[in-house]
């Protein structure tokens, strides 16, 4: 077998069981593996109107077949629950080398179920498993986990852990490996805590079986080359995804002050350029990656002091313009927290700025936050506000709970700016058309990664188009939320859309599996997936109501900024999208559409 | 006129951002006069021939000259031009 392992791995927590399994062959084929395989083998398995904290659920931990091959930036994991933030199917995925661990460990998938009585960990290797007491773990940070973990049972292991976070279930929690890398949203890690799971440690020895070697070597070294090359590799090197910043603030579509604006005047002061010069220390990629944009920072002195890693371009936003703030030391700082906390920055942001927002408008008072400011730009109170959301402490209660339950609790729902419950990303859809109906439409609420159309809208990438025009954006939505969903199914980086296409990983993949897949092969399976996470959506009694923007950005035109006095035109572009993707006006596939994709 | 400059074209030209006093019609003009300024490596970075390198965008006032006339886009006084070199994030 090739490609795959054919075998997975079934670990119950409740009654301790250890089951290996024998990987479904023609699921793995139409799937591919990571988020593909991984909703799959979940939805199979899963009442989609199951609690998602409740021991019912499930974590499915899967890698794609490029994951532990040299194939470019192709060293992800997905891990797929029902997300406790949204209700929604939820798929996080993270780089670093874990997943290329549970690879070299021989499973096509990790299944976790059930709850475990007391805080415990999974010790791994290859066909060996152990439940290992976590109680000495319960409390302890990222760093202090993974560390202890690692001593406890091999340097050499790779850890995935969740932190306080995790464990106090704050609703967007990560699961962090390697310490930096991060399974970010959606709140897996909030799951993971549920399970009394704190820890998984990985030592793999196995290789992965590659059906034409030689071929396979030249197409993965051809492609390597063409996405090192790429200019838009280059820069992400040098100055990691925050060189963004500035690019969306010149658009005037960078969300400042809650999405109350799209446009922040020293937004410079927390961009790449300036990350680049005062802190970074240097760049750093993940398992078989030819970019490196990941950033490890170091505050030197002052308030905010210390050394870990980011920010992303998300970070970077949520937790400086979306707050007023444009301190990039204490930007740093709080992303650090999220990080050693366990939890999701563009959520925490988001829901702070949000707090920030009821804040200023006086529906909340010092009395309320015990006494801290939360005036816009206040960045010593960010980083307060940081460790009590990840520790639940005081208000940070209620933070932990996300924007749209944090500002329905004191009536102003329209102070949320979520999808589906989850908090939409840092490009302002009312500048840029087509990344709206992304976010409305996505499978696990308000996401940019799973249909980048930033690529083309403000990019430069062909085919280029107008951001603020809505003519063909539905068309462009689709065909990068089918592709995108394909590549996380071979474990993928979506950076490596930059420089590679369908033709590209049609070609890597049928060496690897020795399968032949074609471009359309390829896209398809991208497409199976959507609609297959559509499905249980809908099953989870979401409807056509839910794909739909926070009202602020179909009413508030932005106010100041090249983007003046623009909204976003989601509702307009909804029914085409509907229709390109083969579903009814409800958004619900047809019958014919879902034959055609091997869905029923 | 104020142009603005991001990631490595700030290396080219040594500043972040210039008023700009010298008349110039349209991109094509500005261009070339910046060229004279900052040199060979700055004319490399955003020239392919004649025509704009594949490379670099370029924005007025927020609008990237893709969408309006390409390197034959008018300019006005007040206007701000931004040079980006192709980047991109998640």
């Amino acid at each position: 077998m090739y490609g795959w392992t054919g075998k997975i791995l079934r670990i119950n927590l409740t009654d301790r069981s250890v089951r290996f399994e024998s990987t479904n062959m023609k699921d793995a084929q139409l799937y591919l593996g990571a988020r593909g395989l991984a909703g799959k083998i979940y939805i199979d398995e899963s009442d989609p109107m199951i609690d998602p904290l409740s021991a019912e659920n499930k974590l499915v931990f899967c890698p794609g077949p490029f994951t532990g091959t040299f194939a470019p930036s192709g060293g992800r994991y997905h891990v797929v629950t029902k997300s406790p933030l949204t209700g929604t199917i939820t798929g996080a995925n993270s780089g670093g080398s874990w997943g290329a661990e549970l690879r070299y460990a021989g499973y096509d998938a990790l299944i976790i179920e059930g709850k475990s009585e007391k805080p415990v960990y999974i010790w791994l290797k290859d066909d060996k498993v152990e439940f290992r007491d976590a109680s000495h773990l319960w409390g302890k940070w990222v760093p202090d986990t993974t560390d202890m973990v690692r001593a406890e049972t091999d340097l050499e292991a790779k850890v995935a852990c969740v932190g306080p976070a995790g464990e106090k279930q704050v609703l967007f929690a990560a699961i962090m490996n390697e310490m930096h890398r991060a399974a970010g949203r959606g709140g897996v890690g909030a799951v993971m805590g549920s399970k009394n799971l704190k820890a998984i440690a990985i030592v793999g020895t196995k290789g992965v079986k590659v059906a034409d070697p030689k071929a396979f070597k030249e197409t993965v070294l051809a492609s390597r080359a063409l996405l090192k090359a790429h200019p838009v590799a280059q820069g992400l090197g040098l100055y990691g995804t925050d060189v963004l910043v500035n690019i969306l603030n010149t658009i005037g579509s960078l969300p400042s002050y809650n999405f109350q604006d799209g446009y922040f005047p020293t937004a410079d002061k927390v961009g790449g350029e300036s990350l680049r010069a005062n802190q970074l220390v240097r760049n750093k990629g993940c398992y078989s990656c030819v970019i490196s944009c990941g950033r490890i920072s170091k505050v030197k002195s002052g308030p905010f002091a210390g050394e870990g890693e980011g920010p992303e371009y998300e970070a970077g936003w949520s937790l400086g313009p979306d707050c007023g703030i444009d301190n990039l030391d204490a930007v740093i700082r709080s992303n650090h927290l999220c990080n050693e906390l366990g939890m999701d920055p563009i959520s925490f942001g988001s829901t702070l700025a949000c707090a920030m927002e009821l804040f200023n408008t006086g529906v909340i008072t010092l009395k309320d936050t015990e006494g801290v400011d939360l005036s816009w730009g206040n960045a010593e109170a960010m980083v307060e506000m940081t460790r009590k959301t990840g520790l639940r402490e005081g208000i940070g209660n209620k933070l932990g709970l996300g924007s749209y339950r944090l500002a329905n609790s004191y009536g102003h729902p329209e102070m949320s700016m979520t999808v589906k419950k989850q908090e939409i990303p840092a490009y302002d859809p009312r500048g840029v058309q087509g990344i709206g109906l992304e976010y409305a439409t996505c499978t696990r609420g308000g996401c940019h990664v799973k249909g980048y159309t930033i690529s083309c809208e403000v990019l430069g990438c062909e085919p280029k188009m107008d951001p603020r025009v809505t003519t063909g954006k539905p068309g462009l939505v689709k065909a990068f939320q089918d592709v995108t969903a394909a590549v996380d199914a071979v474990g993928g980086c979506i950076f490596g859309t930059f420089g590679m296409g369908g033709p590209d990983y049609a070609t890597m993949l049928s060496a690897l599996t020795g399968m032949t897949y074609t471009a359309e092969d390829f896209v398809k399976v991208g497409e199976r997936i959507w609609n297959m996470e559509k499905l249980y959506n809908l099953e989870a009694g979401f409807t056509a109501a839910d794909d739909q923007l926070p009202t602020r950005m179909t009413t508030l035109p932005i106010k100041t900024g090249p983007a003046k006095g623009e909204i976003s035109h989601v509702p307009e572009m909804l029914p085409e999208y509907y229709k390109l993707r083969g579903w009814d006006e409800n958004g619900v596939p047809t019958k014919e559409r879902l034959q055609e994709l091997q869905l029923a | 006129m104020i142009i603005r400059y991001f990631a490595d074209v700030r290396d080219l030209t040594g500043c972040k951002e210039e008023p700009w006093t010298k008349a110039a019609a349209n991109l094509r003009e500005l261009l070339k006069e910046l060229v004279a300024k900052h040199g060979t490596a700055f004319e490399k970075r955003v020239f392919e021939g004649c025509d704009l390198s594949s490379t670099i965008i370029i924005f007025i006032n927020g609008r990237d000259v893709t969408h309006l006339k390409g390197i034959d886009s008018p300019l006005k006084s007040e206007d701000v031009v931004a040079i980006f070199p192709m980047v991109a994030g998640g």
